[in-house]
């Protein structure tokens, strides 16, 4: 029997609110501030209008204009930047709403391998889970499938929801201009690609970063207490004694390059083309090496596993 | 199939503490087992080790596996449930169903059902809403729905109030009466399930002390409500424990004939909280 989609299920059910929840409501606030944004920017500006019958004082029509409304304005420039200007500045709209819920993902995907083999051992659950039938391995590679696709997944969804509404905000904004809204804003966005590339994105930063996931889920089945502790002091501690002991800091540099997140500069964009490239590197494939050794470890030490 | 389990020379160390010293025994299939002893004695060391939940020396065969190897594969045959409050506290109880259902696949969702059915027990509710009582419940529905060859109970009723303990080993009797099972129960409170057991494992300090099954026991051990004037020629079989009770003494002897002892007054088999006391001291 396919015990694995009940298994990545139990993941969801334990983790409802960080995996769903809580990239919804950081979703739908982010959509919220933008509608609150393009209705009340309208209205601050009828406002300012009054004022200045009333007072008669030039700097509120200023306010009244730099005010304006923010995606009237934000399409306006857009139509009037080449095509080459408009694409890249979209990219980095597009990617600036994408920002905080890639940050969150990053932090939820964090605490959760660094709980995941932790929690039930020391809630003792853990002599529930391991009375069924379910190897070792299958309950950890479900936890890192859950970590590094599933997670990522639902997050992304609710990006491209975001990314969405601010085109299509903007949209409604720019009626009534001139310029074909298709021209000015959704075709130099290119989203079915920037998602494309999201996607691989997500899936090259799951490998680039084995080294850091592994450790962590490595980490959560040995700690017999607060494992952020040893997440964190077992690679410090390593630092400082590699500098003792050889001089330089290659080993932990290597390692703190892979625990960061690859880093999607606004500057330059994320294409598709470049992750393939890295993804051949012999740094990305060393990095995929360790990592797979690591969760090997984690997998035989949930074997010998006890509650704490 | 004969042998459920084969134990030979099973050791465990935590840290100085020797849990389990050389410890030795065989369950036959069919039987239920009584795993007696104090707090401490290594009971659910015991357990855990047939189960794959913890590591140990020595020789171990459940069905046939090692369960350091394949706890995974023993686990398709075996059920266990541990002291109270091993179901995590997040799980739902249509949740619990579920995930059973998906990864066991001699699991019978309806039967679950129709026992939680029985309880008061809502599907909606979490694991942290339910009392201790209704977890043990809960846990035991799941367990009882699996068709296993072995059941592992670790003080299954542990902190749970009178009622709720009646009426759980009342179930488990039902239940498993007419089923090829074998059960082992490890408590303290012997008088709870002495009605149940076929075979009866005492342990203490980490060494078995006793390992018989009621038959045996029966023929290997007598009790006699001596009077005052055959005090002296019971001596003389060396009974391994007396208390006084009404200016009588009560005696247990081992290994020595009915025949012998009616002379000395009324023969009984001895209850097994006596007897667990008597080899207590004795050991």
């Amino acid at each position: 029997m396919n015990q694995f989609p009940i298994l990545l299920k139990r993941e969801f059910w334990e983790h409802r609110n960080t995996f769903i929840l809580l990239p919804l409501v950081t979703a739908g606030f982010m959509i919220l501030m933008m509608v609150g944004l393009s209705i009340t920017a309208d209205t601050a500006g009828i406002n300012t209008h009054f004022s200045y019958d009333a007072k008669g004082s030039s700097n509120e029509v200023i306010v009244e204009q730099s005010q304006g409304e923010i995606f009237e304005l934000m399409f306006s420039k857009l139509s009037h930047l080449s095509s080459p200007e408009r694409e890249h500045r979209l990219y980095q709209i597009l990617h600036g709403v994408s920002t905080p819920l890639l940050a969150i993902l990053w932090l939820v995907v964090f605490f959760y391998l660094m709980a995941s083999l932790y929690e039930d051992r020391k809630d003792r659950s853990i002599l529930f889970w391991k009375s069924m039938p379910v190897s070792d391995l299958s309950t950890v590679l479900a936890k890192m499938v859950t970590a590094l696709i599933l997670v990522p997944a639902v997050y992304l969804v609710c990006i491209a929801g975001v990314q969405l509404a601010l085109l299509i905000i903007g949209s409604i904004a720019a009626i009534g201009h001139d310029v074909s809204i298709w021209a000015a804003l959704w075709q130099p966005s290119h989203l079915l690609g920037r998602w494309l590339t999201l996607i691989a994105y997500i899936l090259f930063q799951g490998i680039w970063s084995l080294p850091f996931y592994g450790w962590m889920i490595l980490v959560s089945a040995w700690a017999k207490s607060v494992p952020l502790v040893w997440v964190i002091g077992i690679p410090v501690a390593f630092l400082v004694v590699e500098r003792i002991v050889s001089g330089d800091s290659l080993v932990s540099s290597w390692f703190a390059a892979h625990a960061t997140p690859v880093a999607i500069a606004s500057g330059q964009e994320l294409q598709i083309t470049d992750l393939l490239l890295r993804l051949v590197e012999l740094d990305t494939l060393a990095g995929l090496a360790v990592g797979i050794a690591l969760i090997c470890g984690a997998i035989w030490l949930r074997g010998r596993g006890d509650e704490i | 199939m004969s042998g459920i389990v084969h134990a030979q020379g099973m050791s465990k160390r935590y840290g100085n503490f020797e849990a389990l010293r050389d410890i030795s025994f065989d369950i036959e299939a069919g039987s239920i087992v009584g795993l007696i002893g104090p707090n401490g004695a290594g009971k659910t060391t015991t357990l855990k080790s047939l189960l794959g939940l913890t590591r140990f020396e020595g020789e171990l065969e459940v069905l046939g596996m090692d369960p350091r190897r394949s706890r995974h594969e023993i686990m398709k045959r075996v059920c266990f449930i541990a002291d109270v409050g091993v179901l995590p506290r997040w799980l739902k109880v249509s949740e619990a169903i579920d995930y059973v259902a998906g990864v066991h696949e001699r699991f019978d969702r309806d039967k679950a059902e129709a026992l939680l059915a029985e309880t008061k027990i809502s599907f909606k509710q979490k694991v942290k809403q339910l009392s201790k009582g209704m977890v043990t419940q809960l846990h035991l529905a799941l367990v009882m729905a699996i068709e296993v060859d072995l059941l592992v109970l670790d003080e299954p009723t542990l902190g749970l109030d009178i009622l709720y303990r009646k009426s759980f080993y009342e179930r488990l009797v039902n239940d498993y009466f007419d089923r090829n099972t074998s059960i082992i129960i490890s408590t303290h409170q012997v008088e709870e399930i002495e009605s149940l057991l076929s075979h009866l494992i005492f342990i203490d300090e980490g060494r078995i002390i006793l390992s018989s099954s009621m038959e045996e026991l029966s023929h290997l051990y007598h009790e006699v409500l001596v009077g005052p004037e055959n005090i002296e020629r019971a001596m003389k079989h060396a009974p391994i424990h007396s208390r006084e009770i009404l200016g009588k003494k009560s005696m247990i002897f081992e290994n020595v004939s009915a025949e012998i002892l009616s002379g000395l007054g009324e023969v009984n088999t001895p209850s097994v909280a006596d007897l667990f006391v008597a080899k207590m001291q004795k050991g």
